[in-house]
């Protein structure tokens, strides 16, 4: 019969891991924030209550 | 060789394989959920070595099929002659009920590691959620939602202007990594129940079939409905196509019926 322990399961584990590790990718995490967008041409915020698509005091597409 | 002989060869492989998927299993239940904070909350190594830990598992519960095949069951009928085809059936049922009890073991093991990990994530995203978030305009808190993990726009109570606030990363895994791995932990017995069901109508001969087939939709339907539950209690957004997802998934199981 064929022998079932090639590996102990610590070195296949230890073998699993560093493959997990080196095979993917690094990708840069977005951190939590908060951000304002504010009117490119008259510079005013977006208030509560407000069109959010247009500037609420120039009219400017946002 | 004695059919004896033959018989401890045998029983001993078996165990020998158990065993060795009981320590891999085990060393990755504490092993994989500690890589997910060494990567900074980085689900996509955490889900690769899942999967080399099932695909390595698979192979070593797969080698009771091929051993028996090649070299087991050749060895007891050379032990036993003509006359031993029920003792041979009955040394190949031990493999098969060894087998369907290491499939549950890997199943298990691989369900509670990502719930394992799915809960370190969850706990992390509280965390961000509950820390200090200012107005980016005049600098007074955001009140930000302690359990929604998609960006949404936030007005600040001092100056009113409006937010849009970004939960980062980990928050934003809650959804894509968490509620899946968390539901089918509260789902796990269901879906067995499901699983046995189903292997006793594919064991069966056709009699009675229709009975068996409206039992295993009855067993699937409750795996889908604590599946789904389970998942809207993280994300209770999720209630609104609770009934659509629950119809979508039982019409596909049930054409999936032979």
């Amino acid at each position: 019969m064929a022998d079932p322990k090639p590996l102990t399961a610590r070195d296949l584990l230890a073998q699993i891991l560093a493959n997990s590790q080196t095979t993917t990718a690094k990708v840069d995490a977005v951190k939590a924030a908060a951000e304002i967008k504010v009117c490119k041409i008259c510079g005013a915020a977006r208030p509560d209550g407000t069109d959010l698509r247009q500037c609420d005091y120039c009219g400017n597409d946002l | 060789m004695s059919l004896d002989s033959v018989r401890d060869r045998w029983i001993g492989f078996l165990d020998k394989l158990e065993g060795r998927l009981t320590e891999l299993l085990s060393q990755s239940a504490v092993a994989l959920p500690q890589m997910l904070d060494l990567a900074g909350f980085d689900p996509l190594p955490f889900g690769n070595a899942v999967t080399g830990v099932v695909t390595q598992s698979r192979d070593i519960v797969f080698r009771i099929e091929t051993t028996w095949c090649e070299q087991v069951e050749p060895a007891f009928e050379q032990a036993l002659g003509d006359d031993g085809a029920a003792a041979i059936e009955a040394e190949r049922q031990r493999g098969v009920v060894r087998q369907i009890a290491m499939e549950r073991t890997l199943r298990t093991a691989e369900v509670s590691i990502q719930a394992e990990g799915a809960k370190r994530m969850l706990a992390e995203a509280r965390k961000v959620l509950a820390s200090r978030f200012v107005c980016s305009r005049c600098n007074a808190p955001l009140p930000v939602r302690p359990q929604f993990f998609r960006a949404y726009h936030v007005a600040c109570e001092y100056c009113q202007s409006v937010n849009t606030f970004e939960p980062g990363m980990i928050a934003r895994n809650v959804e894509h990594f968490c509620a899946h791995a968390l539901a089918e932990e509260a789902a796990l017995g269901d879906w067995f129940r499901h699983e046995d069901a189903e292997r006793a109508d594919r064991n069966s001969d056709e009699s009675g079939g229709t009975a068996r087939r409206i039992h295993r939709v009855k067993l699937y339907t409750a795996f889908v409905e604590t599946y789904l539950q389970a998942k809207i209690d993280l994300v209770p957004e999720y209630a609104g196509t609770r009934d659509q997802d629950r119809d979508a998934k039982i019409k596909f199981y049930i054409q999936s019926i032979p």
